[in-house]
């Protein structure tokens, strides 16, 4: 029951203050359930192929591939493989964790799982294109490169830091 | 796009009941039990990040990050985007007018790449599947990778 609780707290004081928002300001209220109302049915579209992906992986790729093509020896074709997973993805970064979340209880190795979050999140293909219409082609390339550098970097230091420590209970 | 997803997904999932049943049904399951944790959580994200940009509208953001020095948008930037998540389909647009009213490519930079890399929002999300310490670790080393990648794009550009 407490557990319970715990898991709607958060649900029940953000009503709590849509609520009190709505006793406020109704204009604000209705731009605020607008605008959660689009990230609402972004979830409601990705979360079934999430779940379903999740099965999938679980059922279907043996660890001895994921470890083989994603693991701590999977070298460079390892690394290429997870930015081109994060670039082609779709959907919000929420929906990486699980998934990243089951390619690493398989055996990828944290940098790989930093990798496809972090290109997941800030250099998916739609984003470039989408980039380049509003600020050009040449700051789009610019930021994309750069971008996949600092990631290496970040997801090499990740991995050293999960040597050292503990990382992930 | 969604609808081939939903139906590739599907199609897999029955394709994979028939050929592996007891093992599906015990993966179903526990994908079930996680989803069933995260989903209250999402939902109170979602809907909190909806309050924020009802009370804090896009012209907002682009008032507050198109004046004042570069530097100082940068840092401002990088806290707004790290905060919210807003769809690229918002965000490029804004960013975009942002720089067409004369703010530093850096700052458009710093918005971006804390914008979904950096998320606050999300860190109870991401902690419950990796841990506090990843958590805080990758998202902590992401916000200055955003700000070194915000600094060299203002120069290259």
């Amino acid at each position: 029951m407490k557990k319970k609780m715990k898991k709607f707290l958060p649900i029940v004081v953000v009503a709590a203050l849509y609520i009190l928002l709505a006793i406020i300001s109704f204009d604000t209220f209705k731009l605020a359930s607008h605008e959660a109302g689009y990230y609402l049915k972004e979830m409601l579209e990705i979360m079934p192929i999430v779940f379903g992906l999740i099965v999938l992986i679980e059922v279907w790729l043996p660890r001895k591939v994921i470890e083989k093509h994603m693991g701590s020896h999977s070298g460079i074709s390892g690394i290429v493989l997870a930015f081109l997973m994060g670039m082609l993805s779709a959907g919000p970064i929420y929906a990486a964790f699980p998934i990243t979340g089951a390619l690493y209880k398989k055996g990828a190795s944290i940098k790989n799982v930093v990798i496809i979050l972090s290109s997941w999140a800030v250099i998916k293909v739609p984003m470039l294109v989408n980039e380049a219409k509003f600020l050009g082609i040449k700051f789009m390339a610019i930021r994309w490169l750069l971008t996949i550098v600092v990631i290496l970097i970040i997801a090499t230091f990740m991995e050293i830091l999960a040597k050292d420590k503990k990382l992930i209970v | 796009m969604t609808i081939i997803m939903w139906s590739a997904t599907g199609l897999l999932l029955i394709l994979s009941f028939f050929l592996k049943k007891a093992e599906t049904k015990k993966a179903i399951k526990k994908a079930k039990a996680m989803m069933g944790m995260m989903m209250p959580q999402i939902l109170a994200i979602l809907l909190a990040i909806g309050l924020v940009l009802g009370i804090i509208p896009p012209s907002l953001i682009e008032k507050v990050l198109g004046q004042g020095q570069t530097f100082i948008s940068v840092i401002i930037a990088s806290a707004f985007g790290s905060i919210t998540i807003i769809p690229g389909f918002v965000a490029f647009p804004l960013v975009g007018s942002l720089v067409d009213q004369g703010a530093d490519y850096s700052v458009a930079a710093a918005f971006i790449t804390t914008l979904t890399m950096v998320g606050i929002a999300t860190i109870s999300l991401e902690s419950k599947q990796f841990g506090n310490k990843f958590t805080l670790y990758r998202n902590g080393l992401s916000f200055l990778g955003a700000i070194v990648i915000a600094i060299l794009l203002g120069m290259v550009m």
